[in-house]
């Protein structure tokens, strides 16, 4: 219907035009209507992802349209650039597919904010814009094209967690998120100047631009073994890049923006959390993964061990959270922790395959269950009046019985429970890494499997006991909800629905029995990305692996199970004997504090100092402008003192220049 | 390159001397034949017709600056007119300016003067040379 | 060839800055007559189209080579008209046609003639000094925009701030001027010529890294002088005390012009200009990558941090100004390392596409804020803003625009301009590569640093409640001043090739 050209620029154009369309008519035109533009939009998109998808199954090689030149001078070519290889068609599928159901999904839950129109049409120009730019982070073929889509990530997601600005706390959230991972950024775009110098300088004569994905990755993989130099200078890339990755997916030590993003309306949550912004830092290691291959292994150790240290603090943290939408923020960290940890794990041909196959696949997985359990607790939250702490509700199996149904199966997904798709992604993920403990820093893949091992119980547990305490016992309902409780509309339920079969059913059918994930990857990114030189991954299965991680996973449900419906007060007398861990959880982990002591208070310290010299100086000028003042009765002071310490100033700044300049001739 | 010879200067001296020689002699005539009566009036310092009674650092109308700088502006032109006048159209050995360049030099001059034309045409308009 | 007809040639280069000089004139004895600030502001638009059209008429006919370098090679041509002078006439008429609108409504119908007369001369001034070849013109051009500026600065505001601004402006101004002055005394010492081709050449001609310790005394005072007008520190002392105290277009006009003026002087006095003719040679400014390393690194940290403290926001974006001059100094001290080897992105030619990115974001701003204020209720600190995305969300938008520029953010050309300073300190080759990369993540953190300060503005927009109606009627002039600023910032961050190209024309490799 479409040639692939037409394609790979419609599937971001269209939300940009849905945002652009409600940005400006929104407000005064569409009203009520705002959502449409934005929903029809990105479904479009979907459904044009889904013809990638189809082509790209057919195409040898990746699929390659340069729109047109950006910027040109020189030997510095870089065009805006869209590509579609099986990485690409994979992200888009997820992105526009659950944004499709996330989109709908907003239309009952913001019902509220249709009275305020301005805030309504606003709300979904920025899910389209935010559309937008995830599907150009993930279609751009360089970096560049990849960083715009970035930072418009990044914008997009502030304006949406700043949504409901009124309250102080959003605004400082959507700030928090904005500026830290932008630091994250600073190092990213440092590493993809820094690779494109290190190109041009390796390459002299090229008009190739080193920050293409086909050059850079075909200069990497040709790296030799014993060429050090090359390999350090990938090594110093890829941490730059991993900087970026770290930042925009909330792993240590940038995370703390994340929990904080709860205070954007639910949807957010769920699009932010599940199918895009997190996601971006996964795939970009992903689709680095030759840089980081051709990097010293200690960089893709660095990238496991951030991974699972950030998978196991994050789900200690979120054993004890009181706010069931805190809970699912710091699985999420956890969640994708788990995804760098499989990455991480790519140290030799044979893994690679294995690693970025376990890492997507679970991305993939994740973006439905997690999806949906934000949704549904959106739905909860919508129906208690907009109260989400834990501990003023509960036993609403009876009050919400779709809702209950949904955000089982999205829990049950996330727990590991056999069968499901969270089972089968966690499972390849711990695969890979005990295929890992095989090669280079066994030991260290050891230690990260086994915490990947125990995060998988404790993932388990507190998921089941934010279901638990939410949905069984006995029935308590907050205030806030008013006299009549009820289930939320059908435009919230169907979007559940659709999401929760996804969770259920979409992980056994993809990938474990019949390899259509690996495959795809394989044949048509990894192959041409790596030139040939990855190994297929064994097919078949690690029984007693899955019997130990099944295990751990129905542990984890059953001690939930044991702990708040059969005896609900032994989590109380176990906070009780072990109050100081308790604690420590329940501030989690005094991170925040920790951050403030060490760098918000040195900013502020330096900022204190400066203004502090500047007082110094003024009181010495106000010295210097008394001292005439004091002479008056002979000069009468024409000039403000504030001009002549300027003229110092200037006059000592090119002392300084000057001697310097004349010591260098000196020496 | 001619050496430095100072001989060459001597009219600059005898101009000197001749300077230096007229107001000495002028000064102690009006001091010999003058009469000189001491009245308090004389007796004050002379400030350019100010009053010297009261403190020093008093307020000036700001007219009087924007006079003197009217003024100093036509003593600049004065000063730029003078030595053109008297360079530009020499001939033969003296020349100082290619004969071609006569020509535009003259219409840059003309463009200077126009400018203070309409400097001067500015300031009249603005209400310069109403005192009050 | 006959001295009349070059005489002639030279003043036909400087034409259409000799109609904006003469108009000027006119202009201020018309005031006079009529005093209507429509009507001036107007024919000043009328007299900045006139003088662009005099500009293209050359080129009508004859497209422009894309050799072009110095239209006439000869030595002791005072003038020329190269591709960089080209480049920054168009930028210059741009921006006063900004200026021009910008200002429309924020003078009195009684000085209007004389503002925009004022306005005219510093325009022809910063042409000039563009094409200027010779150290005499080049002081003369760049006194033509200061002592308009001083003029202005005094017309516009008189209150009790604004007459302390005026006055250290002027001051420090004039003392700075004496510096750059004793630079170009030694200079005319050393090489016994004004021509600024001449003198070059001869430096050139001296060993390499011998150069006479006179010539880096001269080099100093010259980047001293030059250092006030685009607020290096440790020159840029005035900047947050003048910006506060006067005007928002006398601010806008401060951040903007003087940098201009002052960068295109840098790059021709230090030597960073080889427009086909003159490969890169060892002249003044290759000897001291080093004095600008530090200036850059100086300028850009002390401008964000000191932003950082400050509620102010003429406050903010005079030291948002100071910082971005840091940056564009990283392009002067990566200029000679660069030329060597032949970089895609060439030093100078990344400082001249910045000060275009630049001069459009900032004027833009401080347009913005102008828009927004009245006699009344000015728009002074950050919470003047807030909840403007609400009374005005298109100007919000294009403030946003210009905000997200200055932090640099892709698609703006914010963004491009720190791309390709950024990596310009990448590409020095490896005995200096560990220097540069200092500089390049130095400047890569102070760009994170900077996002801070630029997002409290835009949240104060957009996340924050009025604290105060903001019912300032619309102007078209103002918007259309914010909207070519916008237009500006978008398109270079969309497209920046055209203008890249024609940056790495004007400068050569």
């Amino acid at each position: 219907m479409f040639d692939i050209r037409t394609l790979l620029v419609l599937i971001p154009v269209l939300p940009l035009l849905a945002a652009a369309v409600t940005g400006f008519f929104g407000p005064r035109f569409l009203r009520k209507n705002s959502h449409w533009p934005c929903i029809v939009a990105v479904a479009s998109s979907c459904v044009l992802a889904f013809l990638v998808l189809g082509k790209v199954a057919h195409a040898e090689a990746p699929l390659i349209e340069r729109y047109y030149t950006w910027m040109q001078t020189g030997s510095l070519d870089i065009g805006l650039t869209l590509r579609a290889d099986g990485l690409t068609a994979l992200m888009l599928i997820t992105i526009t597919f659950v944004g499709s159901w996330i989109a709908i999904f907003a239309v009952g839950y913001m019902s509220h904010e249709r009275e305020h129109e301005a805030g309504y049409a606003r709300f979904f120009a920025a899910v389209a814009l935010f559309v937008f730019s995830m599907t150009l982070l993930v279609l751009g073929d360089n970096y560049l094209v990849m960083f715009a889509g970035w930072e418009g990530v990044g914008l997009c997601s502030y304006l949406l967690i700043g949504f409901w600005f009124q309250k102080p706390s959003a605004a400082a959230a959507a700030r928090k998120a904005f500026l830290v991972t932008r630091l994250g950024d600073a190092g990213m775009m440092l590493g993809i100047l820094l690779l494109w110098a290190g190109y041009q300088y390796a390459h002299p004569q090229t008009t190739a631009s080193g920050i293409n994905f086909e050059t850079a990755f075909t200069w990497a993989s040709s790296t030799l073994p014993d060429d050090t130099d090359t390999q350090l200078f990938f090594g110093t890339v890829a941490l730059l890049l991993l900087c970026g990755a770290v930042g925009k997916s909330a792993q240590i030590p940038l995370y703390v923006w994340l929990p904080d993003a709860m205070e954007g309306p639910t949807p957010v949550s769920a699009l932010i959390h599940a199918a895009t912004m997190v996601t971006a830092g996964v795939y970009l290691v992903a689709r680095s993964m030759p840089i980081f291959h051709a990097a010293p292994p200690a960089v893709l150790l660095t990238v496991a061990s951030i991974g699972a240290a950030t998978a196991l603090l994050a789900a200690l943290i979120a054993l004890t959270q009181h706010d069931l939408k805190r809970v699912l923020a710091y699985s999420t960290i956890s969640q994708i922790g788990y995804m760098f940890l499989a990455l991480g794990c790519a140290t030799t041909d044979g893994l690679v395959l294995l690693a970025v196959t376990a890492a997507i696949f679970h991305l993939f997985t994740h973006a439905f269950f997690k999806a949906l359990l934000f949704l549904s607790a959106g739905s909860v939250m919508h129906a208690m009046g907009n109260v989400i702490d834990m501990r003023r509700f509960s036993g609403l199996r009876t009050v919400l019985p779709t809702t209950h149904w949904t955000f089982l199966c999205g829990a049950a997904a996330l727990a590991g429970v056999p069968l499901l798709s969270g089972f089968w992604s966690k499972d390849e993920i711990l695969g890979a890494a005990l295929e890992a403990s095989h090669h280079a820093y066994g030991n260290v893949y050891m230690v990260l499997f086994i915490s990947g091992l125990v995060t998988a119980g404790l993932t388990a547990f507190y998921t089941f006991r934010a279901y638990f305490l939410t949905f069984w016992g006995e029935v308590k309902v907050p205030p806030e909800a008013g006299h009549h409780v009820h289930e939320s509309p059908p435009v919230m339920t169907v979007p559940l629905m659709v999401l929760a079969v996804g969770a259920v059913g979409l992980g056994i059918v993809v990938q474990p029995f019949t390899h259509w994930f690996g495959h795809l990857l394989e044949h048509h990114w990894l192959n041409s990305s790596f030139g040939g030189t990855i190994q297929p991954a064994p097919h078949g299965f690690n029984i007693p692996l899955m019997a130990g991680s099944s295990l751990f996973a129905l542990g984890g449900v059953g001690l939930a199970w044991l702990m708040y419906v059969r005896s609900p007060a032994l989590p109380g007398k176990l906070a009780g004997t072990m109050q100081g861990l308790y604690q420590l959880s329940l501030n989690k982990f005094h991170v925040d504090e920790l951050y403030y002591v060490f760098f918000v208070g040195p900013a502020t310290l330096f900022a204190g100092i400066c203004q502090a010299i500047d007082f110094l100086v003024d009181s010495v000028v106000d010295l210097v402008g008394q001292l005439p003042g004091l002479l008056g009765k002979l000069v009468r002071p024409i000039q403000n003192g504030l001009v002549q310490f300027y003229a110092l100033a200037m006059i000592l700044g090119l002392t300084v220049f000057l001697s310097a300049l004349v010591l260098r001739m000196a020496k | 390159m001619q050496s430095f010879d100072l001989a060459t200067y001597y009219p600059i001296f005898i101009f000197l001397v001749f300077v230096l020689g007229f107001a000495v002699t002028a000064m102690a005539m009006a001091h010999l034949v003058g009469p000189a009566r001491k009245t308090p009036v004389k007796q004050m310092p002379y400030e350019s017709g100010m009053d010297p009674v009261g403190d020093a650092r008093q307020h000036f109308d700001v007219k009087f600056y924007l006079i003197a700088i009217l003024f100093l502006v036509f003593d600049v032109e004065l000063l730029f007119l003078y030595p053109w006048a008297a360079m530009a159209y020499r001939e033969g050995n003296e020349a100082l300016l290619p004969a071609e360049l006569r020509g535009p030099v003259f219409v840059v001059v003309l463009v200077f003067l126009a400018t203070l034309a309409i400097g001067y045409v500015y300031a009249w308009r603005k209400g310069v040379f109403q005192w009050r | 060839m006959n001295p009349t007809v070059e005489l002639a040639n030279v003043y036909l280069l400087a034409l259409p800055e000799i109609v904006l000089t003469l108009s000027a004139c006119l202009l201020f004895l018309a005031g006079t007559f009529r005093q209507n600030r429509h009507f001036w502001a107007m024919k000043s638009l009328g007299i900045l189209g006139a003088a662009a059209f005099i500009l293209a008429l050359p080129f009508y006919r004859q497209p422009v080579d894309p050799l072009f370098a110095l239209q006439a090679p000869n030595m002791v041509q005072p003038i020329v008209l190269d591709r960089l002078a080209l480049l920054l006439k168009i930028v210059a008429l741009i921006g006063g046609a900004v200026l021009v609108l910008f200002s429309w409504n924020e003078v009195s119908d009684d000085l209007a003639a004389e503002y925009h007369a004022c306005l005219l001369v510093i325009i022809a001034g910063v042409g000039l000094s563009a094409m200027a070849n010779d150290l005499i013109i080049l002081f003369l051009a760049l006194e033509m925009i200061s002592i308009p500026t001083y003029v202005i600065l005094y017309l516009q505001k008189t209150d009790l701030g604004a007459r302390e601004a005026a006055a250290k402006y002027f001051l420090l101004s004039v003392f700075s001027t004496g510096l750059l002055l004793f630079g170009f005394s030694y200079l005319y010492g050393l090489c016994g010529t004004t021509n600024i081709t001449a003198l070059l050449d001869g430096l050139r001609s001296t060993d390499a890294g011998r150069l006479p310790l006179i010539a880096l005394v001269a080099l100093v005072m010259v980047v001293a002088g030059l250092g006030f007008k685009i607020t290096a520190v440790p020159f840029h002392f005035y900047a947050p005390d003048v910006y506060q105290g006067t005007s928002l277009t006398s601010a806008a006009l401060l951040a903007f012009v003087p940098k201009v003026a002052g960068f295109a002087a840098l790059l021709r006095v230090l030597d960073f200009v080889w427009p086909g003719n003159r490969p890169p040679g060892v002249a003044l400014g290759t000897q001291a990558p080093i004095l600008f390393w530090i200036l850059a690194a100086m300028t850009m940290t002390v401008g964000n941090v000191l932003a950082l403290l400050q509620d102010n926001l003429k406050r903010i974006l005079a030291y948002s100004s100071v910082a971005h001059a840091g940056y564009m100094l990283i392009g002067l001290a990566t200029a000679p390392e660069l030329a060597h080897q032949a970089a895609a992105v060439g030093g100078g030619q990344a400082v001249v596409f910045y000060l275009v990115s630049y001069g459009a974001m900032t004027v833009g701003a401080f347009a913005v804020l102008a828009y927004l204020s009245t006699p009344q209720a000015p728009i002074e600190t950050v919470d003047d803003l807030a909840g403007v995305s609400r009374s005005h969300p298109a100007v919000a938008l294009m403030m946003a625009i210009f905000l997200f520029s200055l932090i640099g953010m892709p698609l703006t050309a914010g963004f491009a301009g720190k791309f390709f300073l950024f990596l310009g300190a990448l590409e020095v080759r490896p005995e200096q590569a560990v220097l540069f990369r200092c500089l390049a993540l130095i400047a890569a953190l102070n760009a994170a640093a900077g996002a801070w300060y630029y997002l409290r503005i835009i949240a104060a927009m957009y996340l924050r409640t009025p604290l105060r109606a903001i019912d300032k009627p619309a102007t078209w002039p103002g918007l259309a001043a914010i909207a070519v600023c916008a237009a500006i910032t978008v398109a270079l961050g969309v497209y920046p090739t055209p203008l890249l190209q024609a940056a790495k024309a004007a400068v050569g490799q």
